[in-house]
């Protein structure tokens, strides 16, 4: 940068009320001896007024209105999230609490044939609430996102994780169920 | 150093406060937030679309994304350039969408000169005052994307070059760097109009 370029930085940063005494002295001395950079200081102080006046339009009155109904909205919109996903919450929490509780009743069903058929009935039970549990781990995240929503989207990860952890251990105990039928298990 | 003249800088801890309300779902006190930074909201919009329909959206736009990141602000921090960050990224992601409507070059005499609002007693001062502003406008819309919002945010809304830094995530040098680069471009457009050959 030349001195007359540097000059010229000082003289933004002068005009912007930025500079330090020492450097106010170095600028003056400069313009004192420089007609160029007078001038260009001289422009500054016309550009600077004009930006300090922007021809730009004022926000219409309306706009602060419009702006609230659509945070309202947004608002609405969050608590029903909300909800359905506490619901869906609740609902694997007692899907969950159900398979535990009936495992017994199960392992108790006599014949190899009945076992397969349960097996299956149960397996399928055990997909759809597990396909439920990962939404909700889905939406969880999701309500992360929102303003005053951690603590809910952390009770509801915590809540869907366990789901899925029940889940997962159903499924075990319904393949070693499955296999010690199939090689000749209790009838 | 520079004065710091914006409205919610001057008042930090009213800011706290209406954030902390805001947050625990006062409507009145977001209303407040909205209605105190709209304007200047609404002016870097406009800068960076020069289309006050689409400056009116993005500004709705950036106050829905300020409610949601409520909790993500800083109590204690000055509001301003925290907003003014999030309303610069709204901008700069709906840029890359759409380009701002095409504007005259500097000096085109066929074009029609922008309309500015008008205060003024004299005629003939305020005509000569609203070219001047067109022109000035015109050569605004010259400048890249980061040259137009730095030298918004200085010019219009009188931000420091610190809180320039901290809404851009920019280091302060570079905030200088820029700025200093945009008014030597904007002196060089306007060289005819500010009387300077140079």
């Amino acid at each position: 940068m030349t001195g007359c370029e540097a000059i010229r930085e000082l003289s933004q940063s002068y005009l912007d009320g930025a500079l330090a005494p020492e450097e106010c002295e170095r600028l003056e001395r400069h313009l004192r001896g420089c007609p160029a950079c007078r001038r260009v200081m001289a422009t500054y102080r016309l550009l600077y007024s004009a930006l300090a006046a922007p021809a730009i339009p004022t926000a219409p009155p309306w706009l602060v209105t419009a702006t609230l109904a659509r945070v309202r909205g947004a608002a609405r919109r969050r608590r029903v999230l909300q909800a359905l996903v506490m619901a869906a919450a609740l609902f694997v929490v007692v899907s969950s609490v159900s398979f535990l509780a009936w495992g017994g009743l199960l392992e108790a069903i006599p014949t190899s044939a009945d076992v397969a058929a349960s097996v299956a009935s149960w397996r399928a039970a055990v997909d759809a609430a597990s396909g439920l549990a990962g939404s909700l781990t889905c939406a969880a995240g999701d309500l992360a996102g929102s303003v005053g929503a951690g603590g809910s989207a952390a009770a509801v990860l915590a809540v869907a994780l366990a789901a899925q952890l029940i889940l997962a251990y159903r499924w075990r105990r319904l393949a070693s169920l499955e296999g010690s039928h199939s090689i000749g298990g209790p009838q | 150093m520079i004065e710091q003249k914006g409205d919610a800088v001057e008042c930090p801890d009213p800011c706290t406060e209406l954030v902390r309300a805001a947050r625990a779902g006062d409507e009145a006190a977001f209303a407040r937030i909205v209605g105190e930074h709209q304007r200047a909201v609404f002016a870097i919009a406009y800068r960076m679309t020069y289309d006050a329909a689409a400056a009116e959206d993005l500004t709705q736009e950036v106050f829905l994304r300020v409610w949601r990141k409520l909790d993500t602000f800083r109590l204690g921090e000055p509001l301003k350039p925290w907003l003014l960050r999030i309303a610069t990224r709204v901008c700069i992601n709906a840029l890359k969408k759409r380009r701002p409507a095409p504007m005259a070059t500097v000096g085109d005499e066929e074009t029609e000169p922008l309309e500015v609002p008008s205060t003024q007693p004299d005629v003939s001062e305020t005509v000569a005052q609203a070219e001047a502003a067109a022109h000035l406008e015109r050569a605004i819309a010259e400048l890249p994307d980061d040259y137009r919002l730095i030298v918004t945010l200085r010019h219009v809304e009188e931000l420091s070059y610190e809180e320039i830094a901290a809404a851009l995530e920019l280091p302060l040098g570079t905030v200088k760097v820029r700025l200093f680069r945009a008014r030597e471009r904007l002196r060089r457009l306007l060289a005819p109009i500010l009387g300077d050959q140079r």
